[in-house]
């Protein structure tokens, strides 16, 4: 089937009514991009709720079914606060439009009430659905009974697969237990008929102990108290390997939490890690942006100074040429030097050092000599050149004043400069403190977290790994029931009744296990060979890891290297995730041949450890197992190389923008 | 009929007509699973063992029979 659209409203931080159409046919990509926080994976939640009446609550990484809105906030915020008149009645819903193989449409609409009454919101307890499908063949409209409803979804959207085609890649642990035992069974058990072999066996398995039971009361009494005492034996074990195996189940259940909580606690020592060199890199921008102040706050005094200079050389820049004057038409009068009147002398030497007295005080020489001029009223060569530099300080003057305006344009241009150089620092300085804001620094902590985890982990694993060992031992205790009982039958009359029966369910039961294993071992074939299959489509490069093969005991896959040697324990990331994406499109390829149905895949931020050139090839290579991919992106929007790559795939691509106003994330169309 | 149907039909007929096998266990492996998918097919596991003994007790019987001639 293919998924048309998804429609909603008062769902999470969808408030208004919003359709959003998908992707299909040749174009079968659907990419939904925006920022963390912005209701991504919300979109989701809507499927996980629509379909199946379910919600993923992220924080405590479970699949709550039949969520309680007073527990588990489905209803938009926004529509809550605004909406408190006595007596109102407040509807969200999600609705589904999809088509089966042949063409029919179908509509799946879950719906949920909430009514204000009192001062208090109160919900209804259940969600209600409807569905209605218009058939392609003869246009028949039909309406299903809300039971009915739920048994022909169950036909398109098997609720064992729901873990599978909407995949949520938030964190390792999560996808791995994906092919971990429980959920695998699960799911192999609905796609197949294996049920009905492992309910024989366990049927005829006790059937048998009864028929046991009765050959043992007809024996001899030797015989009886030994065949008695064989069957205590074996009923214990069987009773003490159950209690194990419970016991391993809970432990494995334990065993996981801690890896995920190991795994949390490494993630939050690298986002603090990551918040700390943020924060080193925040103090550096600091004092950048302190330096580049003093900078300013320099140009700014230069400024100031060049400013004072420049009026003052304007304000007595009349004076300059006045002197300049009188000296020339002194030296044009023939009287000067020796004639030269000594008032004359004083006044030009008196304006001289007016306006470059700074530097005639600062030379002592120079000043000696104006002072002989000034007694002798005479004048000699060295004095004359000392006038005469002072003439050429009035050019600079004149020439500093010509200059003035660019000088201080570009002082001016380098404070912008600093500014604007100091402003980007500050954005980026504000980006830092966003980012680190919510987190804490007690790395120590953290860490001592991480060590009790990894501790209790592999406590856990050796504890599991001892009561591993005594399963084993109870089943040679059984087998071995096998064969010491064999031995006893063996000395009486087998041609009685009783001894028949045993003989006979005896042989049953074990061309039963034989038929279940054949069985079991075409479906891990195909398993086996699908995700092989996948893997060389989706892998972008596989390195050396070449050979996918299950586990048939621990019921996880394990990947060989080209020498045989199992590798997937040191695997990247990127690569887990690709494996188990491998899994999980063999597994919907087995749903597929059982259903007869084709499977969309809809992904919670799948790709977000897998290097960008890995992309492109994995969600080309889900085309080709999937009919159809919605991709909800992790963060930001997806790189433009990529995009190129995939583009003639790509039927719609959305931005999600959160409006805080009105509570509110718009979907837009790119 | 789904190919896993499909799969599983295949196996047991070569289990019923597996020459090497015994007549009566084949037999009374084909009713007993019979016996359990009718039971899964309804929904209820009521009555299984029963059926199975009641299986395995005719085998039995036409044994002693055919022992006696």
């Amino acid at each position: 089937m293919k998924i048309a659209s998804l429609s909603l409203q008062n769902f999470k931080s969808y408030r208004e009514v919003q359709k959003i159409p998908f992707g299909i046919d040749e174009k079968y990509i659907t990419i939904f991009e925006g920022q963390m926080g912005h209701g991504k994976s919300n979109l989701l939640n809507a499927f996980y709720w629509c379909l199946f009446g379910q919600y993923w609550d992220s924080d405590k990484s479970i699949l709550i079914d039949d969520p309680n809105p007073a527990e588990v906030s489905l209803f938009n915020k926004g529509a809550l606060q605004d909406n408190t008149e006595d007596g109102t009645i407040l509807e969200l819903f999600v609705e589904i439009e999809f088509y089966d193989d042949e063409k029919s449409k179908f509509t799946l609409r879950r719906t949920q009430k909430s009514t204000y009454i009192n001062k208090l919101w109160k919900f209804e307890n259940s969600s209600k659905i409807s569905l209605e499908k218009i058939d392609a063949r003869n246009g028949e409209y039909t309406k299903y009974a809300p039971e009915e409803a739920i048994g022909e979804v169950q036909k398109f959207f098997p609720r064992s697969l729901s873990n599978y085609f909407l995949f949520r890649g938030e964190n390792r642990a999560q996808l791995v237990k994906l092919q971990g035992r429980k959920e695998f069974q699960l799911a192999l058990r609905e796609l197949s008929k294996l049920e009905v072999f492992t309910r024989t066996e366990n049927h005829l398995s006790s059937v048998l102990d009864d028929l046991r039971t009765e050959l043992a009361a007809q024996a001899s009494a030797e015989i009886k108290k030994q065949m008695q005492e064989l069957l205590e034996n074996k009923k214990s074990a069987e009773s003490s390997k159950k209690e194990f195996e419970g016991e391993v189940a809970k432990l494995v259940t334990i065993e996981n939490q801690k890896k995920d909580e190991y795994e949390y606690y490494g993630n939050k020592i690298k986002e603090n890690q990551i918040a700390l060199e943020l924060k080193l890199k925040m103090e550096n921008e600091e004092r950048q942006v302190q330096d580049l102040q003093k900078q300013i706050q320099s140009w700014e005094s230069n400024r100031q100074r060049e400013l004072t200079k420049k009026w003052v050389a304007m304000g007595v820049f009349p004076l300059f040429s006045e002197v300049k004057v009188k000296y020339q038409e002194a030296v044009k009068s023939g009287h000067y030097p020796p004639d030269i009147s000594q008032t004359l002398v004083d006044k030009i030497l008196d304006d001289l050092i007016c306006i470059c007295g700074t530097h005639l005080r600062n030379d002592k020489k120079a000043l000696e000599k104006i002072q002989k001029l000034r007694e002798l009223g005479t004048i000699d060569t060295g004095l004359l050149h000392e006038v005469e530099k002072l003439i050429n300080e009035i050019e600079r003057g004149e020439r500093l004043i010509v200059e003035f305006p660019q000088q201080i344009k570009d002082i001016d241009e380098n404070k912008r400069q600093l500014l604007s150089e100091v402003r980007a620092k500050q954005l980026i300085i504000n980006g830092y403190k966003s980012k680190i804001g919510d987190l804490d620094f007690s790395l120590e902590e953290l860490q001592k977290k991480q060590d009790e985890a990894n501790d209790e982990y592999i406590k856990t694993r050796e504890k599991i790994k001892e009561l591993k060992d005594w399963i084993d031992i109870k089943k040679k205790e059984i087998e071995n029931f096998e064969t010491e009982f064999q031995k006893l039958e063996d000395k009486l009359d087998k041609s009685n009744l009783p001894a028949i029966r045993v003989e006979l369910a005896e042989k049953a039961l074990a061309a039963t296990r034989e038929l279940k294993k054949k069985f079991e071992d075409s479906i891990y074939k195909d398993l086996e060979k699908h995700t092989q299959e996948n893997w060389e489509l989706l892998v972008y490069d596989k390195l050396y890891y070449e050979k996918v093969i299950l586990d048939r005991e621990s019921m996880y896959f394990e990947v060989l290297d080209r020498n045989g040697h199992p590798s997937r324990a040191i695997m990247n990331t990127g690569h887990q995730i690709l494996l188990v994406l491998s899994f999980i499109s063999a597994l919907i390829k087995i749903a597929k041949d059982v259903w007869e149905e084709e499977f969309p895949l809809v992904m919670d931020a799948p790709l977000s450890e897998i290097g960008d050139s890995a992309i492109p090839t994995a969600l080309l290579g889900f085309g080709q197992v999937f009919n159809q991919t919605i991709v909800i992106l992790k963060d930001g929007t997806v790189n433009q190389a990529i995009l190129n790559q995939i583009k003639k795939k790509v039927g719609k691509r959305y931005w999600i923008e959160f409006d805080k106003k009105k509570q509110h994330s718009k979907i837009i169309e790119q | 009929m789904d190919k896993y149907d499909k799969t599983l039909t295949q196996l047991l007929t070569r289990f019923y007509t597996n020459s090497k096998v015994d007549e009566e266990v084949r037999r009374m492996v084909k009713d007993i699973i019979n016996s359990e998918m009718s039971k899964l097919d309804n929904g209820k596991a009521w009555g299984i063992k029963q059926e199975i003994r009641s299986i395995i007790d005719r085998e039995a019987q036409l044994k002693t029979k055919r022992k006696r001639k």
